[in-house]
């Protein structure tokens, strides 16, 4: 049994965990309303696509994520692409952290 | 970024730091590698035109010959700009790709007209010279304002730097006589290899800081 810290209220549960950290984090560096093809966001976090697509559906479920699945020629391709909500949650999360450095400032 | 031990946000932030400089970098157009290859570009073209004029006694290379020398210069940076920037965008769409579609749909437009125009001179007289001042001022304008305008479209500092660096060679160029005002465009291409070394202090730097990031 391992005893984990607790998690301080201000950061989304959602995004702490570190392999969907990681998502949204690439995914902001995107600039807004640009989507990115399953596997090149794969490639660039360097994850098997069961893990990937895991985190995916949990992102999706809470709407910080939009995933749209296409067909390119024969192929299906699927974009991923950070919502509106995803981007101010992940905002959200860097200040929090930045609010635990300084417990002064107000973490909103 | 780990799991079930006590949380440093310290490390945290820089770990999402890190990780987004390197997507940044594995993702977008590589601006160094763009820098590098049209500094060359605009050094080895400038400097060759210069040669087919100077010196005036007996120029270094016949003028024809400095000529497609720097068109050679432009063609390799185009293909290989080109090449760069389609294989970056390879895996993403949206937005961005259309305006920057855009902003590269002007560059050819913007040439045409400084080639036709170029043409017009020549045919009311204009000297060699005196073409090679208007199309090294002209480029120099038309590069630097459309770097300045992809700068504030993509909110990029080091984009408003190349324009700037741009813009202050094509008002140099005006002040010298030809051929010396091609040192204004060897200047620039030194300009883009600096901005080229400053680029890993500058990756994202925002041109208009945003406070929510």
């Amino acid at each position: 049994m391992t005893d984990r810290p607790p998690l301080p209220e201000a950061l989304d549960p959602i995004i702490h965990v570190a392999a969907r950290l990681r998502i949204v984090a690439a995914l902001a560096v995107l600039p807004e309303g640009d989507e990115i093809a399953f596997p090149k966001l794969q490639k660039l976090l360097e994850v098997t696509s069961g893990n990937l697509a895991t985190h995916l559906r949990k992102l999706e479920d809470a709407a910080y994520i939009r995933v749209t699945k296409t067909i390119q020629g024969r192929t299906p391709v699927t974009w991923i692409r950070l919502t509106d909500e995803g981007r101010t949650a992940f905002r959200g999360y860097k200040r929090a952290l930045r609010a635990l450095l300084e417990p002064s400032l107000p973490s909103e | 970024m780990s799991d079930g031990t006590p949380l440093d946000p310290a490390a945290r932030l820089r770990e999402i730091d890190d990780l987004q400089h390197e997507v940044q970098r594995r993702a977008a157009p590589r601006s160094e590698f763009l820098f590098v290859t049209w500094g060359l570009a605009w050094i080895v073209g400038c400097l060759a035109i210069y040669l087919g004029f100077a010196p005036e006694s007996r120029p270094t290379f016949p003028l024809p010959t400095a000529l497609i020398v720097a068109g050679l210069a432009l063609v390799a940076a185009m293909a290989a700009s080109g090449l760069h920037a389609a294989r970056s965008a390879a895996g993403t769409r949206g937005p961005s790709q259309r305006v920057g579609a855009i902003v590269g749909f002007l560059y050819p437009t913007s040439f045409l007209t400084v080639g036709f125009l170029g043409a017009r001179l020549q045919a009311a007289g204009a000297s060699t010279a005196a073409l090679v001042s208007y199309g090294l001022t002209a480029t120099c304008l038309v590069v630097g304002m459309l770097s300045a305008a992809s700068a504030l479209v993509f909110n990029e500092l080091t984009n408003v730097l190349l324009g700037g660096v741009l813009l202050l060679a094509g008002l140099v160029s005006t002040l010298l006589p030809a051929p010396l005002n091609l040192f204004a465009g060897v200047g620039a291409g030194l300009g883009m290899l600096a901005l080229a070394i400053a680029q890993r202090r500058l990756a994202f730097a925002q041109l208009i800081p945003r406070n929510d990031d």
